[in-house]
């Protein structure tokens, strides 16, 4: 049976992970490769570098990052951040990665997701997509915006709207984030999240919001999500990706267990 | 894997190898989502060589939107849809639809035998 999937994600910066699981007995806890390797074996299903550096110096430090991480990493693994063109895409591909993750570029210029795609296959483009609920609207969630720069640009699009758009473009999965629900440990926003799956025919990662063991069987069940991001769930009872599937395959949740 | 078969509907001006004579197809559209992306279990054949080792239901990764049949050459199958073929094998020739390189130790076990068969 087909599983959901359980994706790490580690934030860095000039090459160390700011944000993101740290493991107390690892010697160098902000080292990316060592911390991707870690989730590796405690059972992610997959690892997300999202880096945000913004200096033109730590894009080199970037690829030097991928090149160590992807050298003994045996899951899928995505690089985003800072990506604006298909040779920043060819860069990051030559240093490891499986996939890329593309946000405002590809909002900026939507050609780039067949640009990258034509080259490595679409399985290897996913389209980020930060969206906030219209508050305006009768269907907050369905008519959800599209932001930028931290959510302080309206896009002007919904977000099911630039999903279907990215998938006829050809993008392989969609990573969703909801910002209403970002950073509040309060669950994902599955009516979100749902509407965004129900639009496309690839994969939907959920992303925003995750709390409790609980969250996660939401945004599988009713909000139709493929895969969700977990990042400081690990901090709140559960310390594994492996003891989250654990506990998601007791109520019912097909998940890659044992893992 | 799918370039070893004789066609695919994906491009069906362009021959493959024919070292298997059947066609591959897209998955059947439906509720389930095409395409077929993440971990899924392999149901291996007991006589495989590339799959000494892989316990039933042993997960491996996946992508792709077109499929092999199960036929006499299956060394795994993989139900998704439908049931379809996840290794092919036969004399000398190996082929697997999944990602062994993503595909944790499994995968790597997978790799290893490759290197290993006489």
């Amino acid at each position: 049976m087909l599983t959901r999937r359980i994706i790490a994600c580690l934030d860095v910066r000039d090459g160390r992970v700011v944000k993101g699981v740290q493991f107390v007995d690892l010697i160098d806890a902000g080292d990316p490769a060592a911390l991707a390797h870690r989730h590796a074996q405690e059972g992610a299903d997959e690892i997300v570098l999202l880096d945000i550096t913004a200096t033109h110096e730590g894009r080199g430090t970037l690829l030097d990052t991928v090149r160590r991480t992807a050298a003994s990493l045996f899951v899928p693994f995505t690089v985003g951040g800072g990506i604006r063109t298909a040779a920043d895409a060819e860069a990051v591909f030559t240093a490891g990665a499986d996939k890329v993750s593309i946000n405002s570029a590809a909002l900026a210029r939507p050609k780039l997701i067949g640009e990258i795609g034509a080259t490595f296959g679409s399985q290897a483009v996913i389209v980020a997509i930060d969206a906030r609920r219209d508050t305006d609207s009768d269907h907050p969630a369905q008519n959800a915006r599209v932001y930028t720069h931290g959510g302080r640009k309206d896009t002007g699009r919904t977000a099911v709207e630039w999903a279907r758009e990215a998938e006829d473009r050809g993008a392989g999965e969609i990573l969703l984030t909801s910002m209403d629900s970002d950073g509040t440990r309060s669950g994902f926003d599955c009516e979100l999240t749902a509407a965004v799956s129900a639009a496309v025919r690839i994969p939907v990662i959920a992303s925003g919001g995750a709390g409790t063991v609980a969250h996660f069987a939401d945004v599988f069940g009713a909000g139709k999500a493929d895969a969700a991001l977990a990042a400081s769930i690990f901090h709140f009872g559960v310390s594994t990706s492996r003891s989250l599937k654990e506990e998601l395959a007791k109520s019912g949740i097909p998940v890659r267990f044992p893992c | 894997m799918q370039w070893l078969y004789a066609a695919s509907t994906e491009a069906p001006d362009q021959p493959g190898l024919a070292y298997f004579p059947e066609t591959l197809e897209r998955f059947p559209e439906g509720d389930q989502k095409v395409p077929h992306v993440g971990w899924n279990q392999l149901n291996p054949k007991a006589t495989s060589r590339l799959l000494q080792g892989v316990a039933d239901s042993e997960f491996a990764y996946f992508t792709h939107a077109w499929r092999a049949p199960i036929t006499a050459a299956t060394a795994a199958a993989t139900d998704y849809i439908v049931p379809f073929a996840s290794a092919v094998e036969q004399d000398n020739v190996f082929g697997v639809q999944f990602h062994p390189e993503k595909s944790s130790e499994t995968g790597l076990k997978i790799l290893r035998n490759f290197l290993e068969i006489q």
